[in-house]
């Protein structure tokens, strides 16, 4: 801001009169007084000087922050993300005219941007972004990691971007990263232009799918029909096949580990489609994935990242129309630990509750003895598609719902049937195993901000050879 | 002996079948309850393109055929699933699903 002279509102006109009342204090310190007729001169074209870079100068500010007209019509849009993320949003969203240019300009940096590893920090980010999007004229998002280590948020950022004001006018991004936000498919919900993208080496992508608004079928067949998510999984499958050929042995999928991948992508679709929305069963979801070519230690490793995400009731809302059984079950699983040193909120509990086997929320379901398994089948396949013996490309699932996280990392990773052939396979984040012990804190914790869905985050390193011998074992 | 073809459902535009809601549709258009009570078996012939069937869908499909024979070798007696190796597999995982233990995960 320069001395003496009030910064101009980015939207008003430099007119004569605002030339006159700001230049006035200029004119005052150089009044004519006295001197030689060439002195007298001088000043004057001195004068007419300054006051041609006044104009120039504020013709330059008011381009550089001049608002797009885009963000002149934005009002705040509804969006479950931001709205749940950030309470009182439309109190706090101010009038783009209200707004004031902020010097420098905001910036915020994502960096171990990954609900995978660092769930708390990402969620922060998120929220600074619903935040930024409501109160600046624009602002800077530089993504500064070196590599795309979750697609999670990205597909968060994707679900939240068309109801976000345009305040984000650009930032940073590493090539690596440029070309997985490409290859997903997510440059254009993002509105990113891609301008270091040379090209799409050493990553493979299943792009982004979203199912249907919900409720927009018409049709009376419609479980008869065949469904969105079986069409994904089957492009999915051929994806993957497509991935297995990157390798020297131009692999393919076995028929085994064709049907695990579907299996898994078609439990958590049908999941986030009956327990999103669970009074239609009819509730969205998106999904994407991708594998990247990274050299580590010198050695070639195929990182494989996928993420599903659905907008609505998280797992614990979803599990409140469970049978009364349940509900008496969940009660006192949750009981005994809440309160604990170190245990989670009681929604945290039930929402680790939730994820054993024979849990549902469907009272006719759990009345007639079916459903409830298809988390642990989840659970296991990415066992099985993941396997290493290497500590640093051991599987890892996330689970963001509601405030819950539940890291499903190693040791805490595999479902176990503690009472033989046709018990419930439970996993209870704890070095026993069992649910008279609270889980691990570094494992199953609450979020500070609520995330208004479900967000399923998973990677593995994907060794070709070795899943072959897995799936076809 | 009885012939139910669950091709039908995918409509040779999809090569998996997922969804419980969709087994349990499925259930009802292709009425395995008056099946479930035939006197003669029924040959489930599945497509050889299918190469999944998800564990809640079988469950929404069969879940109340299992439970009505009470086993897993009677059921398959009475339901004769024709289809190759590893669909087997996973219908034996839904089956499985179907017998596994519900409740009483929660010490008392």
């Amino acid at each position: 801001m320069r001395a003496g002279i009030p910064p101009t509102p980015a939207h008003e006109a430099i007119s004569k009169q605002w030339v006159r009342v700001r230049f006035k204090p200029i004119l005052l310190r150089h009044s004519p007084g006295n001197g030689s007729s060439a002195e007298l001169l001088n000043r004057k074209r001195h004068v007419k000087n300054l006051k041609r870079d006044l104009i120039r100068k504020a013709r330059l500010e008011k381009k550089q922050f001049s608002i797009p007209k885009r963000m002149l019509m934005a009002r705040p849009k509804p969006s479950i993300f931001m709205d749940t993320i950030l309470e009182n949003r439309t109190k706090l969203w101010v009038p783009v005219l209200r707004r004031r240019r902020s010097v420098p300009i905001r910036e915020i940096t994502l960096k171990d941007f990954s609900f995978i590893d660092n769930p708390i920090g990402t969620l922060r980010l998120i929220r600074e972004i619903a935040l930024v999007e409501g109160s600046e004229i624009s602002a800077y998002l530089h993504f500064d990691d070196d590599y795309c280590f979750d697609i999670g948020p990205y597909l968060v950022l994707s679900e939240m971007w068309s109801s976000m004001a345009p305040v984000f006018r650009g930032g940073r991004m590493l090539p690596p990263i440029q070309k997985v936000i490409w290859a997903v498919g997510l440059s254009a919900p993002l509105h990113m232009g891609l301008l270091g993208l040379r090209d799409l080496e050493d990553v493979w992508a299943f792009p982004l799918q979203r199912r249907r608004p919900p409720g927009s079928s018409n049709s009376l067949t419609r479980n008869l029909d065949p469904q969105a998510r079986e069409k994904v999984v089957d492009r999915f499958i051929d994806e993957v096949d497509r991935w297995l050929g990157v390798g020297d042995d131009g692999l393919e999928l076995t028929a085994d580990g064709r049907a695990w991948i579907a299996h898994i992508i078609g439990e958590v679709l049908d999941n986030c489609e009956r327990h999103s929305s669970p009074d239609t069963k009819d509730g969205d979801w998106s999904v994407a994935a991708f594998m990247a070519r990274r050299v580590e230690n010198g050695q070639p490793v195929f990182r494989c990242y996928m993420a599903f995400l659905s907008v609505g009731a998280s797992i614990e809302e979803s599990l409140r129309t469970c049978s009364a059984t349940t509900r008496e079950e969940v009660k006192r699983y949750s009981g005994r630990h809440f309160g604990q040193n170190g245990a989670p909120s009681t929604e945290t509990l039930q929402t680790l509750f939730a994820l054993q086997d024979g849990v549902t929320r469907d009272r006719n379901a759990d009345s007639a003895g079916r459903g409830g398994t298809g988390l642990q089948d989840v659970i296991e396949l990415v066992n099985i598609l993941g396997t290493n013996s290497n500590p640093g490309r051991t599987p890892r699932l996330t689970i963001i719902s509601g405030t819950s996280c539940i890291m499903l990392h190693g040791p805490y990773i595999t479902g176990e049937r503690k009472g033989g052939e046709h018990s419930a396979r439970v996993i209870w984040c704890n070095p026993a195993n069992s649910d008279m012990e609270p889980p691990d804190p570094a494992y199953v914790f609450d979020l500070p901000e609520r995330f208004g869905g479900t967000l399923i985050s998973l990677s593995f390193t994907f060794d070709p050879k070795h899943m072959i011998e897995t799936v076809s074992g | 002996m009885a012939e139910i073809n669950i091709g039908m459902v995918t409509g040779g535009k999809v090569r998996n079948l997922s969804g419980h809601e969709r087994g349990l549709s499925v259930r009802e258009e292709l009425r395995i309850d008056e099946l479930d009570v035939a006197k003669e078996p029924v040959r489930v012939v599945i497509p050889p393109d299918l190469y999944a069937v998800t564990t809640s869908f079988f469950q929404g499909m069969f879940a109340k055929s299992v439970k009505r024979f009470g086993s897993r070798d009677a059921f398959l007696e009475h339901y004769r699933f024709d289809g190759t190796t590893s669909v087997l597999r996973q219908i034996d995982r839904g089956i499985s699903a179907v017998l596994t233990e519900r409740h009483n995960i929660v010490a008392a």
